[in-house]
């Protein structure tokens, strides 16, 4: 008597490779669909990690068209800053007119003195103290 | 014809179809314990009173209204101190280097500099990210119904803000010694 689970089945060829093919490409299919899914959570993760989101002012509603428009004058402005040339010759007067220049540029970025200061996370700013 | 058993052809299925699944399930258990780990790490604030609570609650509309406008307003702020710090960097501190070592004047000290705000610059970076990431987990906590857990995050932000703030001085910090640095060179000439 033959074992059912044993049971030799005559299979034609065709049949037999038709079957694998679909195998295949099953499994093709799931495997695409993983690594999708993989590379999908690792480009998020790494935008997120870098804070690229945080400067991302392309999300919706994150901009104005008011800032969009004050941008591009600002990009204009930019462009018009002053570089200190890395070739030439050294002396006071070069050195005069470097110091001029870099101070502007720093007390543009010290004029942002209240930049990140604790009031605006404070419970009185919140509303939150009694 | 070939002859195959029908439990030759199941088993090689499942053995494909069970390595793969297993290999996606470890990723995904993985990730998940990760998330798990970061999403329990924090500082428990103080307790707060009922009345604090109370104000939260009925608050937490325009609580979060002004979160959203200091977000962007930080996020602004960041990109133009950015640049800025950029533009010092870039335009200054590198080129005159460059020439000072072109003209046999190249000083160990304004190296120095220009390396510390570099990784200064990056620490601000980091700074900045990582507070970026505080207070977009207190705008998605639900202040409403839940006071204390909104409290405890704002502890987080408040720390990351003041972190950054702390980088920020740093920067102009070293901007003044490169000055001070300048300023002697030229002394000496």
């Amino acid at each position: 008597m033959s074992d059912k689970a044993d049971l030799e089945l005559e299979v034609p060829q065709e049949k037999v490779d038709e079957k694998r093919g679909g195998r295949n490409l099953m499994v093709l299919g799931l495997v695409a669909v993983g690594l999708a899914i993989v590379t999908s959570v690792a480009s998020l993760s790494i935008y997120y990690a870098t804070g690229d989101i945080y400067l991302d002012r392309s999300r919706p509603g994150f901009i104005s068209d008011e800032e969009v428009e004050e941008n591009k004058q600002k990009q204009e402005n930019n462009e018009k800053t002053y570089v200190f040339a890395p070739d030439g010759m050294m002396d006071k007067e070069v050195l005069d007119e470097y110091l001029e220049e870099f101070d502007k540029v720093r007390n543009e970025a010290k004029s942002a003195a209240e930049a990140f200061s604790a009031d605006a996370l404070s419970d009185d700013n919140l509303g939150i103290s009694e | 014809m070939r002859k195959v058993s029908p439990s030759q052809v199941n088993d090689s299925i499942v053995s494909r179809m069970g390595i793969f699944v297993k290999v996606l399930m470890a990723v995904v258990v993985v990730l998940a314990g990760v998330m798990l780990v970061v999403g329990m790490a924090g500082a428990r604030a103080e307790e707060l009173t009922d009345e604090q609570e109370g104000r939260i609650s009925m608050g937490c509309g325009g609580i979060k209204v002004q979160l959203r406008t200091l977000q962007k307003a930080d996020s602004r702020m960041r990109v133009y101190l950015g640049s800025k710090y950029e533009i010092v960097l870039s335009n200054f501190m590198t080129n005159l280097n460059l020439r000072l070592i072109k003209n046999n004047l190249a000083t160990e000290n304004l190296t120095g500099l220009q390396t510390t705000f570099s990784n200064e610059r990056e620490r601000f970076k980091a700074d900045f990210t990582g507070y970026s990431q505080a207070l977009d987990e207190l705008i998605n906590v639900d202040c409403q119904s839940e006071p204390q857990e909104f409290y405890d995050q704002l502890v987080v932000a408040r720390k990351k803000r003041a972190e950054v703030q702390a980088s920020y001085y740093r920067m102009n910090e070293v901007m003044g010694w490169h000055v001070e640095s300048v300023e002697k060179l030229r002394g000496e000439l």
